[in-house]
């Protein structure tokens, strides 16, 4: 009698074990069909784009907008400098750095860097026609606490990395020469271009190699001023 | 033979007796069964179909965490505050005034580029950032869906992200994106594990002007008017 009920108990065990199975494995698949179903369901099949052409005008990113200055009468005769400015948001729209390019009668050109809505001067260079100011348009980093422009010298690019509120940096200079820094610190990288921030407080520094190839990426960290090599090329 | 009738009597009952108990267990295994059903959807949760990454863990649905921080690059970065109050108001929404014709994003790898062409208008042209650590899916889709925030996370070791309150996302093909980034400002470069970055101000304008189910091609090149080139496109 003993033995029976074991074998009972025993068995009612078994039954409900195979029952709370076949429920998790139902759940499972059950889950597993509701994936496919949004996979189905939200990715909807759509035609290969048409054969017609289609007439589609470009639109240039950002472009200067020229500002003329106002003739004065008395000076009809003399030499009107002609005014055009740019500018860059940041990544939210909340910040502006702007560039104010003024052609002088001489043939040099003044360039005038504002930022946060012209409130805060920051930079004034006057420079020979064949040397430009520009700002990129990955100035700002992330967290928009800074910014760099870069300066055409004719030969070759420098960049310069502002505090945001004009302040200057640790080392009281009033921008990171980081052209500067990252020849002391990679003398034997050729230098391309800074394309923009990987982060907060890094901006990505692209090289070549001597025959126009694709070279080593660096960081450069800001403020501290370091240059680091990247395994990774950006 | 009074015996022999008892003990057949008592057999019978013993095997009726059995067959009420079998029946007694195979309901409580059903019964079993169906607990553990209904009580375990509680706790297990769909998996999340994930394509840009082998240990991604994108959330498809909106998700704001305003106290949270996130990593990208094995950096500490910290995520916009989102107020949704502040996010329902829409942007000058693009070429409201003068296009009409079928929406359609073209996000060119070649130069990182994306045009918003509505009709014969490109209503946008701006710099993005595409796959670097994963390709971004070639083809042509749809937005199937639209999330004001949501928080993403994958990769492993150094490329390791989590990401909370991505804003404006817009995913074309399962969990690959169009999104705003608030981690880096490298866009034209590739900088993503397969979705494809904007600047935010730029992410916020799109997200106002496509639908759900607006045309999305990422094309290998891309050349106004209408040349999309796509080399081995995957199947929608």
């Amino acid at each position: 009698m003993m033995l029976l009920k074991k074998h009972i108990e025993l068995e009612a065990i078994l039954f409900i074990l195979v029952g709370a199975a076949v429920g998790y494995m139902m759940l499972v698949y059950s889950q597993h069909a509701k994936v496919q179903t949004l996979a189905v369901n939200n990715y909807p099949t759509f035609p290969v784009i048409g054969t017609a052409p289609t007439t589609i005008p470009p639109t240039p990113l950002p472009t200067p907008t020229a500002t003329p200055t106002p003739t004065p009468a008395l000076i009809a005769k003399s030499y009107i400098p002609s005014v055009s400015n740019t500018s860059q948001i940041s990544s939210d729209g909340t910040k502006t750095v702007s560039l104010r390019t003024i052609q002088n009668n001489n043939g040099t050109s003044t360039y005038d860097i504002t930022s946060s809505d012209n409130t805060t001067f920051m930079f004034s260079k006057t420079l020979p026609s064949n040397e430009s100011i520009s700002i990129p348009y990955n100035t700002w980093s992330p967290d928009n606490n800074y910014f760099f422009i870069q300066e055409n010298t004719g030969t070759g690019t420098d960049v310069m990395v502002f505090n945001d509120n004009g302040n200057p940096f640790a080392n009281g200079a009033q921008y990171l020469d980081l052209s500067s820094d990252f020849s002391k610190d990679a003398p034997n990288a050729i230098f391309d271009q800074a394309s923009g921030w990987a982060a907060d407080n890094l901006i990505v520094i692209l090289t070549k190699n001597a025959d126009g190839s694709e070279g080593t990426s660096y960081w450069y960290g800001v403020p501290d001023e370091s240059v680091t090599p990247l395994a990774t090329k950006f | 033979m009074a015996k022999k009738i008892k003990q057949r009597k008592k057999s019978a009952y013993r095997n009726t007796n059995s067959v009420g108990r079998y029946l007694q267990f195979y309901f409580l295994a059903l019964f079993a069964g169906f607990i553990v059903y209904t009580v375990g959807g509680l706790f297990i949760q769909s998996p999340i179909p994930c394509a840009n990454s082998g240990t991604c863990s994108s959330d498809l649905t909106m998700n704001i965490d305003n106290s949270a921080t996130g990593t990208f690059n094995g950096h500490t970065v910290t995520p916009p505050k989102i107020n949704l109050a502040d996010m329902n108001n829409t942007t000058n929404v693009l070429g409201a005034s003068t296009s009409a014709g079928e929406k359609h994003i073209y996000v060119d790898l070649s130069t990182q580029r994306l045009y918003a062409m509505q009709g014969d208008t490109a209503v946008m042209e701006t710099f993005i950032s595409s796959g670097k650590w994963d390709p971004t899916p070639v083809g042509n889709f749809h937005i199937w869906e639209k999330l004001v925030a949501t928080r993403m996370a994958g990769g492993s070791g150094d490329d390791a992200y989590d990401l909370p309150n991505v804003p404006w996302v817009m995913y074309f093909y399962q969990d690959f994106g169009l999104h705003g980034a608030y981690w880096h400002n490298n866009f034209g470069h590739t900088m993503s594990h397969g979705c494809v970055n904007m600047r935010i101000v730029d992410a916020h304008a799109i997200y106002d002007w496509a639908d759900v189910g607006t045309a999305v091609s990422v094309c290998n090149s891309f050349s106004p008017p209408d040349n999309c080139v796509q080399n081995n496109p995957i199947s929608d």
